[in-house]
């Protein structure tokens, strides 16, 4: 309930900061509708920018179970994607099983990503914000050097990019957003599996945890895993069913506004549906905003740290009166 | 004359009615004992005196004029110390860094914060160095060092919840000396305790609560102790009589010179818990009673020796809210440690039904109130939780159980059926190992008994030897 009186708030102040600023709320409103959602292609648009979002949203939840707090997402989709262009770029990706071997080879490039910064927590406790954090900028210099090394377009491009994927590996439209249904269907469930409760477990007592066979290392492991996979799999995505080639833009900040996507979220599967649509709704219909009202398309931006800051404080005031469950 | 009074207060959760018009006055230089059963309300009063609740309705007066206490600073700026039940120090941080903390200079003065606890330690007449962790001191110890806390910020008003619970008799007694002194120079002391001894020893003053109610309130001298008993909890089951065990069999918990660094150390120290038996550890608090506990209860591996086990291990740790899932439903804390059993998932989500069907049933068979399976743990108070977690432990009938201080904070009655409890475990083939602050819960229950002094095993007697002065030398813990 407070969540939602945070939320509700959170969007006043904007309408406030348009209003004292001399806009047309009522126009901005409607502008910012039609920008997201008003046309097909504006739905479209808002819908493809939301998937990526939702799939590292989901991984980001179920390391948030154990208490782990990846903010490798930018790193892992980049390693995602990179991994999936080796692979496409291959006799692989104009044979059928093109989108499968993708998929795949984007979730294992991701996964291999939280690798490192996994075992380093659990070999030495060394704190996973920090090195995911720094497997980040890893990330994107290994990219930058693959596409003006190995990776580059033959074919004369001037800016650094690989080639174009084959067309069997390229993800047509629904498909993508079926996949992350079908993956926010399978959260659900995990959510309420009991390995997700031995989770929450090992988050707050540890020893308990361990009486029952859950070994710290394992639940830590596993979940940057899955979270890891997660974005490299939104990796792909970006990479078969946007861009269609490998560029510097692939990952676009879209590992960071996934996690704000979970915060939003709450790391429930549903919410975080709902949460991805409204923030890739406020990116896209900025845009809107400013062709009906002339108020700069930064409101989008506003908004999106307006409401960060909103759920922040929800979740501190639930933790202060204790949650139950 | 009165510094601190409730008057005719209320409070109202959601399932309960924690007080209902409470008059509570506590005068400078009196020593006050507040009493009552498990749930009674006493915390809940206690809480509204230092300004971490409010009535409702309902008032709290100040020499003699109403206040609203924004919040337990607040209140100790007023001068009135709280020492909660559980504890609120940040166990990351030293007592001096914790003083610090709570004053409202912006910059750290650990040096200034650290002489001024020193002399408030001398004051009270207990050692406890504000320069370690608070998270490695013994859960005694920390109680003690809240009281400093309080003391060097010039409380004129103590309002102690459940201090002696961690604590011996020694330490106890001490503790009571230091508090007639200070009661003596003017301080108004209100403090809650299930043992009438304390009450006898130490307080002017005794109102005993009784669901929510003043059910009793006068000089503790008008009033002896069966009447005390009978305001607080009603009749009593009578003390089972003790039959000897004879079934101890093969040893289900065995530590071999084992060594630990849990604050208190211990070194080299060898111990068998045979099946059926219930092995009692006596000693002075901060003898290496907590690293005993967490080795044997394999939560902490030994940093030499080695310990064996023959089945389950069940555990309750010193510190309750570390055996549950705090904030929680109460169900989840019931389940815990038996989440892996089939019924309790189907097709491996979680049975959410199943497991509040068993909660509710764990909840009735152990008495906790109320048995609502829904309610966070933390709003059951401090009795009722302790009574969740040792009754989810000595559930199962595990082959060893380790008990630290499985009775601290419960009333007469919850400790008696604790400890019966144990016995029937024991009875049923568990090999308990019971570490105690309390020799008399030890000499009722355990078959064994092994002193622990400086982290060793100094001394082993069969209970039938029991005796209180051989025990007092053995851990030179009394000062006579
Ligand atoms: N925050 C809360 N929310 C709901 N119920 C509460 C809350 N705090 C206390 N209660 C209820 O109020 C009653 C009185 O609790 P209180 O903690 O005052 O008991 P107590 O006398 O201190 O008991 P104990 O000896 O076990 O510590 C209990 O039934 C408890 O469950
Ligand atoms: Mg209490």
């Amino acid at each position: 309930m407070r969540f939602w009186a945070y939320l509700v708030a959170g969007f006043a102040v904007v309408a406030l900061v348009v209003v004292l600023t001399g806009g047309d709320l009522v126009g901005a409103t409607a502008g910012w509708f039609h920008g997201a959602f008003g046309t097909t292609y504006n739905l479209t648009q808002t819908l493809v920018y939301a998937t990526p979002l939702v799939l590292v949203a989901l991984g980001v939840s179920v390391a948030l179970r154990a208490s782990v707090v990846s903010v490798g997402g930018e790193g892992q989709m980049i390693a995602g994607a990179i991994a999936a262009t080796v692979v496409l770029l291959s006799p692989a990706g104009s044979s059928p099983l093109a989108l499968p071997l993708g998929a795949l080879a984007g979730a294992a490039g991701g996964a291999i990503w939280a690798l490192l910064p996994g075992l380093a927590l659990v070999r030495w406790g060394v704190s996973e914000i920090l090195t995911t954090l720094l497997c980040n900028y890893l990330a994107a210099q290994l990219l930058a050097y693959l596409l003006r090394t190995s990776l580059r377009d033959k074919v004369g491009a001037a800016t650094p990019q690989s080639a174009s994927l084959p067309d069997a590996a390229l993800l047509p439209m629904p498909f993508q957003i079926i996949l992350a249904l079908v993956l926010a269907a399978a959260a659900v469930w995990w959510h309420r599996s009991r390995s997700a409760l031995l989770l929450d477990v090992f988050a707050s007592r540890r020893w308990l945890a361990e009486r029952l066979g859950v070994g710290a290392g394992r639940a830590m492991l596993a979940t940057m895993l899955v979270s890891g996979a997660a974005a490299g799999l939104a990796g792909w995505v970006q990479l078969a069913g946007v861009d269609g080639r490998l560029d510097l833009g692939i990952s676009g900040g879209i590992g960071f506004s996934g996690l704000i996507v979970a915060v939003l979220g709450r790391s429930r599967p549903g919410p975080i549906l709902v949460a991805a649509v409204v923030f890739a709704a406020l990116t896209t219909g900025a845009n809107g905003i400013q062709f009906a009202t002339g108020i700069p398309a930064a409101i989008g931006t506003v908004t999106q740290a307006v409401l960060l800051g909103a759920v922040a404080l929800a979740v501190t005031a639930s933790r202060r009166s204790g949650r139950s469950w | 004359m009165t510094v601190l009074e409730l008057c005719s207060a209320s409070r109202r959760f959601p399932r309960v009615q924690a007080l209902d018009r409470v008059d509570l006055a506590v005068r400078p230089g009196e020593v006050h004992a507040l009493l009552g059963e498990n749930g009674a309300g006493k915390s809940t009063a206690i809480r509204i005196l230092a300004g971490l609740d409010h009535p409702d309705p309902g008032e709290v007066r100040l020499d003699g004029r109403a206040v609203r206490f924004a919040s337990r600073t607040d209140a100790l700026r007023h001068g009135i110390g709280l020492v909660p039940q559980t504890e609120s120090l940040v166990g990351e941080l030293t007592l001096a860094e914790n003083l610090a903390l709570a004053e409202p200079h912006r910059v750290v003065r650990r040096r200034a914060a650290s002489r001024r606890l020193r002399e408030a330690a001398t004051t009270v007449g207990v050692a406890v160095d504000p320069d370690v962790r608070t998270r490695d001191l013994g859960r005694g110890q920390r109680q003690l060092a809240e009281l400093v806390l309080a003391l060097a910020q010039d409380a004129r008003v103590l309002l102690l919840d459940e201090p002696t619970a961690a604590l011996g008799p020694y330490e106890t007694r001490d503790m009571f000396t230091r508090l007639r002194a200070l009661a003596a120079a003017g301080v108004a002391v209100l403090f809650i305790t299930h043992r009438l001894a304390e009450v006898r020893a130490v307080a002017d003053t005794v109102t005993v609560l009784a669901h929510g109610r003043v059910a009793w309130s006068g000089a503790g001298s008008d009033v002896d102790d069966a009447t005390l008993i009978r305001t607080m909890v009603g009749d009593l089951p009578d003390t089972p009589t003790r039959e000897p065990r004879t079934a101890i069999g093969a040893p289900v918990l065995r530590l071999a010179a084992v060594s630990a660094d849990c604050g208190d150390p211990i070194h080299d120290l060898s111990l068998d818990v045979h099946a059926g038996e219930v092995v009692g550890v006596l000693g002075v608090a901060g003898n290496g009673q907590r690293a005993l506990a967490e080795v044997a209860a394999g939560r902490v591996r030994p940093a030499g020796g080695t310990r064996t086990e023959t089945g389950s291990v069940a555990y309750v740790p010193e510190t309750r809210l570390d055996g549950l899932l705090p904030g929680r439903a109460v169900r989840w804390s019931a389940v815990v440690s038996r989440l892996r059993e089939p019924r309790f998932a189907r097709r491996g989500v979680v049975d959410r039904g199943a497991v509040t069907r068993f909660a509710t049933d764990l909840l009735a068979r152990h008495d906790v109130r109320p048995p609502d399976p829904g309610l966070p743990v933390l709003t059951l108070s401090g009795g009722n939780q302790q009574k969740l977690l040792v009754g989810r432990e000595l559930d199962n009938g595990p082959a060893a159980a380790v008990l630290h201080g499985p009775t601290q904070g419960l009333d007469v009655r919850s400790a008696k059926e604790i400890l019966s409890e144990i016995a029937r475990a024991a009875a049923g083939g568990t090999g308990v190992l019971l570490v105690s602050a309390d020799p008399g819960e030890v000499r009722e229950v355990a078959d064994r008994v092994v002193v622990l002094s400086g982290g060793r095993v100094v001394g082993e007697f069969p209970a039938a030897d029991f005796d209180d002065a051989l025990v007092r030398r053995l851990t030179a813990g009394g000062d006579e």
